[in-house]
């Protein structure tokens, strides 16, 4: 029975069909995203499915314990296999066979045979000079009625069977010490309690920790800049453990450098090691590539975040009369309550970006498809391309995206651009820094959060220059971005008095009286005339504001408006005249906005009037915004943060060794043939003959063509004595 | 009566195999001498003269690369011609740029000729004028077509490698901090892919002396060429970009280039597992037989865009329709065809060979991998989808080999088994990047 299912665990059939079974769960480990928040997973396959994956481990497969298993068995397959073969291998590999019977040679596939005028001594002196000079080794055996001349050569080809099996096997040793099985063996066997995030900051238990000895770990560190740290954190299934480190590490700076086209050049941590046993100390720079390696613990710069930075935000309510801005402050990494009249908020400082670069077209355009790209994206940064601060591959998603509405004609055009250098000349796109932005999320009393990225700075887009406001209320979404103009002053104070001003009836009713007066009010006699355009002037404010309009505002209330009251025929013309009531009612709107902030009358140029046309469109686009406030980024003072990855891989060179005699095996086995030669050499009356027989456990051309040749000699060698 | 033979051995010997001559299989000729001083004193050049650029790796790197050179013309002598050939033009190219990238507009040997594109774009036209003239002459039995199809594939091979040199050097032109050699992103490596499967091929062609084969290997090289124009046409890829800081490593040099010889040797061994699949089946009377053949071959074509998320465009409607008829056509005069391919033997051990050198330098990348990002990311593995479909492509010719080595599989079932690979290393080297994300995220589609 055992002798059986060893005989089952070491065959061929079985390692294949594990072979099979591992690439097809490693295939589905990299369809499925592993290691994600549960709720993508319900979101993704539903609770039914997710649960039934879950159990599989799909989620988790590389660590799940049917993977684990089928790594096992496969190294004890390929254990098995090496046992059993090892012996007989090493064995033929030494062996010459000198002993074979001269009939048996008959059975050759490959054989020949010829007289020659030599002697028998002669003949074997022959041809064991000649075969050991083409690379054999031989092995005489002299018997009564000939001698047979046994030769072999390439016998190291058994070695490269050796090497490579064996190899797996290390490899696979090595790593299981380097997988997360060690850290869950140690918990299990130490009883060692996952802490979450809370209890952490009261102070570690004993039982959560791991000391110096641990001897195989894989632990995270983050270290905001000025702070000091002699331990790292080991996630584990429900919550964290704390890993002693044998040193104390110090950031005392983190440092990104940027391409001129907004890649990233360069993490580096700046940071002091300090070794409490030796009293150590010294300073050293970790770098992507070039981590830090000491007393058998290696520091891996693996990413960044903010540390905690101040930030100052100026609040703007964007409802009812008060133009007024409030003051907040916070730290990235923490919440702070937010009260206004009739709701209480949580405002969450979730991030904070000192630096933005984006691809930004030269002329006109938004920046919209740049920040697309960073939609997804989490405040901590990975370092990789795909995740980092202004990632590489966002000028690709750029210009010229061949969608299915583009032709072959953009491919001609192309086509002149690109003999030369390997140079894109890309006019109409630059790379510009467009200033800090701020991410925080507002959460309210029922537990919904809505997500915000502002820009610090305002941005040129359209020939305007905009405060970016971005919002989304999940997650999943990109951010849509509200752009308010900047006032005469280059701030936002001027768009909150606008905002506020329209938003009271007092000044809606004044504005459209002061329009219809500037307008119509010089003529006598025009005194209802006046009073005709105050009233649509009036309304059309009142629309606008959203008042009596089917809870539309702004542009599409107007435009709703038109649609309901006007009649079709005099469609044109009416939309015209509104809209001028608008332009100069709105005109007013300001002017009073300006008046109550004591500010001088605004001139009808260029600057105001634009700004009261943007500052419509930006009124008119709040309705889909969603928010009652924003919170607009004034001041800060970045502390940034390094995550380290700290790891101990007692592992790492048993792999490295097992990959060695996996590339030593795998050339041995390939460029290595191994074949014998049997030469029977007997006495004639007048000289000698020869029977020859050639194998090999491997047929291929060369062999054929090794045989040919050595036939090819032989008989020219016959003819010649 | 001589008393030893080993000397009539010397004299009448093409080929011995004997244990030096395993090595050594034939004497050095004094051309050989000569190629390894230029060789030495072209590497002590490029020490001297762009040394500030290495660090003490690649320093090592630029001296190992020595011997193997020498050693691979020894054993190629075709390689001393390509070597030299593409030496003296990229230097030609270097020197015409003068410190100044604005010349590569202007001069005209390098706006027409030398510049990183305009070589790349001419390999590209080389290989698919290649192509057509050693289909010419597989169909219509012309030694002069198929001739000409390989001088213009050694033609292409030459420009492509002289391309990517002066692109090496550009990359320098266009800030020190910038340069880099030209296998960071999916671009470059496209053209590496070409120019290796080309060159092995026309390695094989040598060794087995045989040019039909042509016409089959070089439809891979040319899809890829079809996939290169789009991606540096439509969507400018060709565009230099500097190396996120993961990427900055001497490990690069190694290990890209290790993982397309793999690459390229796989795609070979499939063209020719597919000329075998044609020639069994060229005289079967049930076209059914064919079908298979026939759909791995349009699959082929299918893979640069099955996976594409923004719908078919135009250039790929195009590149799949002529990928259709290609095949079609194949299958058509496939008797033709057939007849004049070499023997199944031949194809046979072509396929074995060119499997097991890819496997060994895929096995060689695969280490190397792990090795860089035991430095770069902190773990030697990690399941990344690169890592793990690069191990799925592994363990699946490792099963092959196994399958031929010990149970001695050939013939129908491991040509089948090679297309298969061909799909299955075109996933992981296309569809990972093209829609799994992951740390290997350098060239996106």
């Amino acid at each position: 029975m055992m002798r059986r299912l060893a005989e089952l665990l070491g065959s061929m059939r079985f390692a294949i069909s594990l072979l099979t079974l591992i690439c097809v769960a490693s295939a589905i480990g990299t369809l499925v995203r592993q290691n994600e928040p549960w709720v993508n997973y319900v979101n993704q396959f539903g609770p039914f499915w997710a649960s039934w994956f879950q159990t599989l481990g799909v989620f988790s497969i590389y660590n799940a314990p049917w993977f684990v298993a089928v790594m096992t068995f496969l190294v004890v397959s390929t254990s098995l296999c090496v046992w059993r073969n090892a012996p007989k291998m090493i064995h033929e590999m030494k062996v010459y066979r000198e002993n074979v019977r001269e009939s048996s040679l008959k059975a050759f596939a490959h054989r020949w045979e010829g007289q020659f005028s030599q002697t028998p001594a002669e003949l074997q002196r022959l041809v064991s000079e000649w075969i050991e000079h083409r690379g054999y080794s031989t092995r005489l055996n002299a018997r009564d009625n000939g001698v047979m001349i046994a030769a072999k050569a390439g016998s190291a080809n058994r070695l490269g069977y050796l090497a490579t099996h064996l190899a797996i096997i290390v490899i696979c040793i090595g790593g299981l010490l380097d997988s997360g099985v060690p850290l869950k063996l140690a918990v299990w066997a130490t009883d060692k309690k996952p802490v979450t995030g809370a209890e952490v900051a009261s102070g570690i238990p004993t039982d959560s920790r791991f000391g110096v000895a641990n001897p195989s770990y894989r632990a995270n560190l983050l270290l905001p800049e000025g702070e000091t740290s002699r331990v790292a954190v080991l996630n584990v299934d429900q919550g964290l453990l704390i890993q002693d480190l044998p040193f104390e590490l110090t950031l005392k700076q983190f440092r990104i450098d940027f391409y001129s086209t907004g890649m990233p050049k360069l993490f580096a941590s700046d940071v002091q090691v300090h070794d409490p046993e030796t009293g150590k100390r010294f300073d050293a720079t970790i770098e992507v590539n070039k981590p830090l390696i000491y007393k058998g613990v290696t520091v891996y710069q693996s990413s960044f975040d903010d540390g905690g930075s101040r930030v100052a935000l100026k609040g703007y309510s964007l409802k009812g009369d008060n133009p007024l801005a409030f003051d907040v402050k916070g730290v990235i990494g923490s919440a702070t309550e937010l009260r206004n009249r009739d709701a209480v908020y949580k405002l969450e400082f979730t991030g904070f970006k000192a630096f933005n670069v984006e691809s930004m077209p030269v002329n006109n355009g938004s920046p919209s498809e740049g920040d697309n790209a960073e939609a997804g994206q989490s405040p901590g940064n990975n370092l990789n391309p795909e995740t980092s601060a202004v990632g590489a591959e966002r000028t690709s998603t750029m210009p010229n995206q061949f969608g299915a509405g583009s032709s072959m004609s953009v491919f001609q055009g192309n086509l002149a651009s690109v003999v030369g250098p390997g140079v894109k000349h890309d006019p109409n796109n630059q790379f510009v820094n467009v200033g800090p932005s701020v991410n925080y999320k507002l959460r309210d009393s029922s537990g919904q959060a809505r997500e915000f990225h502002n820009f610090m700075l305002p941005i040129a887009i359209d020939g305007g220059r905009f405060y970016l406001v971005g919002v989304r209320d999940t997650p999943a979404e990109s951010f849509r971005y509200l752009r308010l103009p900047v006032d005469d002053q280059g701030g936002l104070d001027g768009f909150s008095r606008f905002r506020a001003a329209l938003d009271d009836a007092g000044v809606r009713q004044s504005a459209a009286q002061r329009f219809a007066t500037a307008a119509f009010g010089q003529s006598a006699g025009s005194a209802d005339l006046v009073k005709g355009v105050a009233q649509g002037a009036k309304k059309a404010l009142d629309r606008f504001a959203g008042v009596d309009s089917e809870g539309l505002s702004g542009l599409n209330a107007i435009a709703k408006m038109i649609e309901t009251t006007v009649p079709e025929a005099e469609r044109q013309k009416g939309t015209e005249v509104i809209i001028r009531l608008i332009q100069g009612a709105m005109w007013e709107v300001y002017q009073i906005s300006r008046e109550r902030a004591g500010l001088p009358k605004a001139e009808p140029d260029e600057v105001h009037g634009k700004f009261v046309q943007d500052a419509q469109v930006a009124y008119s686009d709040l309705s889909q915004f969603g928010s009652p406030l924003i919170l607009q980024l004034d001041q800060f003072e970045e502390v940034k943060a390094s995550v380290f990855q700290v790891a101990k891989a007692p592992g790492q060179w048993i792999v490295y060794v097992g990959c060695f005699l996996l590339v030593v095996g795998v050339f041995a086995m390939f460029y290595i043939r191994e074949r014998r030669l049997f030469f029977w050499i007997t006495e004639l009356p007048s000289g000698a003959a020869i029977k020859m027989g050639m194998s090999t456990t491997r047929k291929t051309m060369d062999f054929e063509h090794e045989f040919e040749q050595i036939c090819a000699e032989l008989n020219r060698r016959k003819a010649a004595s | 009566m001589s008393s030893t033979w080993i000397d009539q051995d010397a004299s009448g010997a093409q080929r011995s195999v004997s244990g030096k001559g395993r090595w050594m299989p034939k004497p050095v000729h004094w051309t050989d001498w000569i190629f390894a001083v230029l060789v030495i004193a072209g590497a002590g050049f490029a020490h001297t003269q762009y040394g500030y650029a290495m660090d003490g790796y690649e320093v090592g790197i630029l001296w190992s690369v020595v011997p193997v050179v020498i050693y691979m013309s020894y054993r190629w002598s075709s390689l001393k011609a390509l070597i030299f050939a593409v030496s003296v033009a990229s230097l030609l190219g270097i020197g015409a740029y003068g410190g100044d990238l604005g010349a590569g507009d202007q001069k005209f040997v390098l706006k027409y000729l030398l510049s990183s594109q305009t070589a790349i774009l001419w390999m590209g036209v080389l290989f698919v004028t290649a192509t057509v003239s050693y289909w010419v002459g597989l169909i219509g039995r012309s030694e002069t077509a198929q001739f000409v199809g390989t001088a213009l594939t050694w033609g292409a091979v030459f420009f492509g490698f002289t391309g990517l040199f002066v692109r090496w050097f550009e990359s320098y032109l266009i800030g020190p901090d910038v340069g880099h050699i030209p296998v960071s992103n999916l671009y470059e490596v496209f053209v590496l892919f070409a120019l290796v499967t080309g060159l092995y091929y026309l390695y094989y062609e040598q060794v087995y002396n045989t040019r039909q084969l042509g016409a089959f290997v070089m439809l891979v090289v040319v899809m890829a060429v079809g996939f290169l124009a789009w991606y540096g046409i439509e969507r400018q890829a060709y565009a230099i970009q500097p190396l996120v800081p993961a990427l900055q490593s001497w490990w690069m040099k190694i290990h890209v280039p290790a993982n397309f010889i793999g690459y390229g040797t796989f795609s070979l061994a499939a063209m020719v597992a597919f000329a075998y699949l044609l020639k069994v089946y060229a005289h079967a009377s049930s076209v059914k037989a064919l079908f298979p053949t026939a759909g791995l071959g349009v699959l082929m074509f299918l893979e640069p865009l099955v996976f594409r998320s923004e719908g078919v465009s135009l250039y790929w409607a195009v590149y799949f329709g002529i990928g259709c008829v290609v095949v079609g056509g194949i299958v058509m005069a496939r008797r033709r065809i057939a007849d004049a391919l070499p023997s199944l033997e031949i194809l046979d051990d072509l396929m074995y060979k060119s499997i097991a050198v890819g496997f060994a330098f895929f096995t060689v990348a695969t280490i190397l991998g792990a090795l860089w990002a035991a430095e770069a990311w902190g773990a030697y593995w990690q399941w990344d989808p690169k890592e793990t479909w690069a191990l799925v492509v592994w363990l699946n010719y490792a099963a092959w080999l196994h399958m031929r080595l010990v149970k001695g599989l050939r013939g129908v079932v491991a040509s089948y088994w090679a297309l298969v690979g061909l799909l299955i290393t075109g996933f992981a080297f296309l569809g990972v990047n093209m829609f799994l994300s992951g740390l290997h995220s350098y060239g996106q589609l």
